[in-house]
């Protein structure tokens, strides 16, 4: 968990931050440490209220932690460091009376190395509607020139938040494409957050679910999916077998879920049958990232 | 800081609204002010007010519209919407990412500065064409008009002494935005400030002096510019005004550069 590791993209290390004062103060992040590795696509998961905001916040410099530290590509973070960071905060935010093109025009001067403003208008789907005021723009072309927007200083890396908020289904394809793509193809980092978890699932590499600013679980989608996994079997008398295996086995979808690592399986096949057990069917359920989610933030919360 | 620079004008540019009334408005009345008298005598008298004309001298005295209080109203609105835009849109968090905050909010000190400059030469070109206009409406050519020497340096010092006070105003309606996040809670108790002056300008007669507030001190140089008062009441008057530019300068980057933008 937040192993820190000298190729990491950012690092956040013991973040605190409380906001309001005595009694009345919330504890938003408390004692978070989180690495992002370079060159993957990393999911923030985690109820309203668990610290992702404040934690993408504390990234971009919108807000400064009562302690802690983060870290971007090794250097701490600042204007300088966030040079190589294309970043979009909550809900896309625009002067209403610019167009995308003065918008991305104007980002493009304060960068370092931009990319050509018609280009990343073709790359989001904008440069029909380029001259238009945003303040005419529907909340999913906003969320098209947001994306624009940090990709038009040529980052490193990408911290997003519900990047496809308001986007149709065709847009949430799209966008989820161009992720992937940024991530394999220009081998940048993306850190996104979302409440859409089965989007998390698709396109990320790692994830971090937090809860009441701490974190509950990290690694990678396919080793939590794994972790959380479950055999299932259909036998003969399933309520003797029940009562065999106790705290473990619960009955469900007309057979019975054991909780137990995957490569025990084998070992409990082999013993089911040598005890005389009569299976009919059996195998192993992966959970979707939902039920990880939901698990490991009851966890917690018990 | 070039770029931040030439972004904010930009912003501007697309506001005319904000760039006319917040800026140009104030030394454009001015000017339009001195029209309607003069054409008021005119209607009245058949004559006009004017003889010869310093178009320097006459220019310096225009100058003095940076401390009106009406035009400190107009003047902290357009100042303040410069600010409040960025917590009404929500766009800090586009900017912030990418500069430092103290050069963000120079960037718009600067971008004002120079719109409140325009404005100023702006009124004054409008005064000289006005002068112009008199002059050959009086049968005169170009004969009324003039340029003495030692006019100069009353313009230059007149226009430094604006500056200097636009630039504390400038400050001043920053901080309160920054500190309020609200257009209202910034212009009126600035509005308030100069009415106050104004109003303390008429009762105290000479004893005003001895009240700190900006456009007292800054009337106090003009007096010594303009009508020969004690130098060293103007060097007082000017050194304040510096206090005050500094100290809500500095309130302001201090008060910024530690704001949490979590709700702006």
């Amino acid at each position: 968990m937040g192993d820190a590791r000298a190729d990491d993209a950012i690092r956040m290390i013991d973040i605190r931050k409380t906001f309001g004062r005595g009694g009345a103060g919330v504890r938003a992040l408390d004692g978070l440490s989180l690495s992002i590795p370079r060159g993957m696509v990393y999911g923030l998961l985690g109820p309203n209220g668990a610290g992702k905001s404040t934690l993408l916040r504390i990234i971009a410099g919108l807000i400064r932690p009562d302690s802690g530290h983060v870290e971007l590509f090794g250097a701490p973070a600042g204007p300088l460091s966030r040079q190589s960071f294309g970043m979009l905060i909550e809900a896309p935010a625009f002067y209403p009376f610019l167009t995308a093109r003065e918008h991305l025009d104007m980002l493009a001067r304060l960068s370092a190395a931009p990319l050509s403003v018609d280009a990343v208008l073709r790359r989001v789907g904008l440069f029909d509607a380029a001259n238009k005021k945003v303040s005419g723009y529907s909340l999913g072309m906003k969320q098209r020139l947001g994306i624009g927007c940090t990709l038009i200083g040529q980052p490193q890396a990408l911290v997003l938040d519900e990047p496809t908020n308001g986007l149709d289904p065709e847009g949430i394809l799209e966008m989820r494409s161009l992720i992937r793509d940024l991530a394999v193809r220009d081998g940048m980092t993306v850190l996104l957050s979302s409440h859409m978890l089965d989007e998390v699932e698709r396109i990320c590499h790692r994830v971090a679910i937090l809860r009441h600013g701490q974190l509950a679980a990290e690694g990678a989608v396919a080793d939590l999916l794994d972790r959380k996994g479950r055999f299932w079997l259909k036998v003969d008398h399933p309520d003797q077998l029940l009562s065999r295996l106790g705290e473990g086995a619960e009955p469900g979808e007309g057979g019975i879920f054991i909780t137990m690592e995957q490569s025990n399986v084998p070992d409990l096949i082999h013993s089911l049958v040598t005890g005389g057990v009569r299976i009919h069917e059996a195998k192993w359920v992966k959970p979707d990232l939902e039920s990880v989610f939901l698990s490991q933030t009851r966890e917690m919360e018990e | 800081m070039r770029a931040l620079f030439f972004a904010e004008l930009q912003k501007l540019s697309r506001q005319p609204a904000v760039l006319f009334w917040g800026f140009l408005s104030v030394p454009l009345m001015a000017v339009l002010f001195r029209l309607s008298l003069d054409g008021l005598v005119y209607l009245r008298t058949g004559q006009m007010t004017r003889g010869e004309v310093d178009l320097l001298l006459s220019s310096a005295r225009l100058f003095g519209v940076s401390g009106n209080s009406v035009g400190h109203l107009f003047y902290a609105i357009g100042l303040s919407s410069v600010v409040f835009a960025e917590y009404r849109f929500a766009t800090w968090r586009l900017l912030v990412p990418r500069a430092s905050r103290s050069q963000l909010l120079a960037a718009k000190y600067l971008a004002c500065l120079t719109c409140l400059a325009i404005g100023l030469l702006l009124a004054l070109t409008a005064n000289g064409f006005v002068s112009l206009v008199q002059s050959l409406m009086q049968g005169e050519g170009l004969s009324l008009l003039s340029i003495r020497p030692g006019s100069l340096a009353v313009f230059a010092g007149a226009l430094s002494i604006a500056m200097l006070e636009l630039a504390v105003l400038t400050s001043l309606v920053f901080l309160l935005t920054i500190l309020s996040r609200s257009m209202f809670a910034a212009v009126i108790p600035v509005f308030l400030l100069a009415i106050g002056a104004s109003i303390l300008q008429v009762y105290l007669g000479p004893t005003r002096e001895l009240i700190p507030l900006p456009s007292l001190v800054a009337d106090a140089a003009r007096d010594w510019l303009f009508s020969g008062a004690a130098p060293e009441r103007a060097l007082m008057g000017l050194a304040i005004l510096t206090a005050w530019l500094v100290a809500a300068t500095g309130a302001g980057l201090l008060a910024f550069t530690r704001q949490q933008l979590s709700a702006e």
